[in-house]
């Protein structure tokens, strides 16, 4: 599990790459929190590298949803491959996270 | 009639989230040896990854090493994975269904693995004996013809 940030204006882009299961999710939820904690607002989290996602992933994205609304903030995610996307259809989750197909789009909202 | 067994391939694992990696390998394995549909797979993967996380985090109440065995057949129209724990009897079946239609703040955390687990099996059937937990996952699957 692999998390790149970069940095595009105010909002701050996270980049993931690998697994997100019950052994690597923590790195992200850290990742994510530490982030939101250091008073960034708007996170888009890139999933374009993404190659599997279980129950233990989709909590870490939950709960940094929660914790962004809480700051008045907002985490959305894009470009999900179809294996993940199916397990965030499966769950109810791609209704409601914000989910951009694109960073382009993520970024215009 | 009952679905024919065609083949059948066991393993064992320790309590450690590292070895689901190494199931993942057996599911994959197994399917693309036979030629069997590859969706069966991830989803296999999975529903695998999801109940043996479960079993492995929650259904010790000791530090202890313990093994878990695992079953995967093959039959004439679907894979069977049959999982065989000593953990503290839990089943499953009986984890209340979380609210898919709540919102962010009020979706809770917890709850959501073993839902995942019934969305992607066909069948999901638990037994307590002689001490240990059965859980038996089943998912049909149709050859394409002429195979």
């Amino acid at each position: 599990m692999e998390c790149i940030e970069e940095k595009q204006n105010d909002l701050t882009i996270l980049g993931l790459s690998g697994r997100m299961d019950s052994l690597t999710s923590r790195v992200v939820e850290e990742k994510i929190l530490a982030l939101i904690e250091n008073g960034e607002r708007h996170l888009i989290v890139d999933c374009a590298q993404l190659t599997y996602i279980s129950s233990a992933g989709l909590r870490v994205f939950l709960m940094a949803a929660k914790r962004a609304t809480q700051v008045k903030g907002r985490l959305t995610l894009t470009t999900l491959n179809d294996e993940v996307q199916q397990v965030f259809d499966l769950t109810g989750f791609s209704t409601i996270l914000n989910i951009c197909r694109s960073r382009e789009e993520a970024i215009a909202n | 009639m009952a679905d024919r067994v065609l083949d059948v391939q066991t393993m064992a694992m320790r309590n450690d989230l590292r070895e689901i990696q190494r199931v993942e390998q057996m599911i994959r394995d197994f399917i693309t040896q036979r030629h069997l549909p590859l969706p069966l797979a991830r989803d296999f993967v999975l529903a695998a990854d999801e109940l043996l996380t479960n079993i492995i985090s929650y259904g010790y109440d000791d530090a202890r090493e313990h093994l878990i065995q695992l079953q995967l057949q093959q039959n004439q129209e679907a894979v069977v994975l049959r999982i065989e724990d000593d953990a503290r009897a839990y089943n499953p079946l009986l984890a209340p269904m979380p609210d898919e239609t709540a919102n962010v703040s009020d979706r809770p955390i917890g709850g959501l693995g073993i839902y995942i687990v019934r969305q992607l099996v066909d069948d999901l059937e638990y037994q307590h004996e002689n001490g240990k937990n059965i859980l038996i996952i089943t998912k049909r699957f149709l050859l394409p013809k002429g195979s």
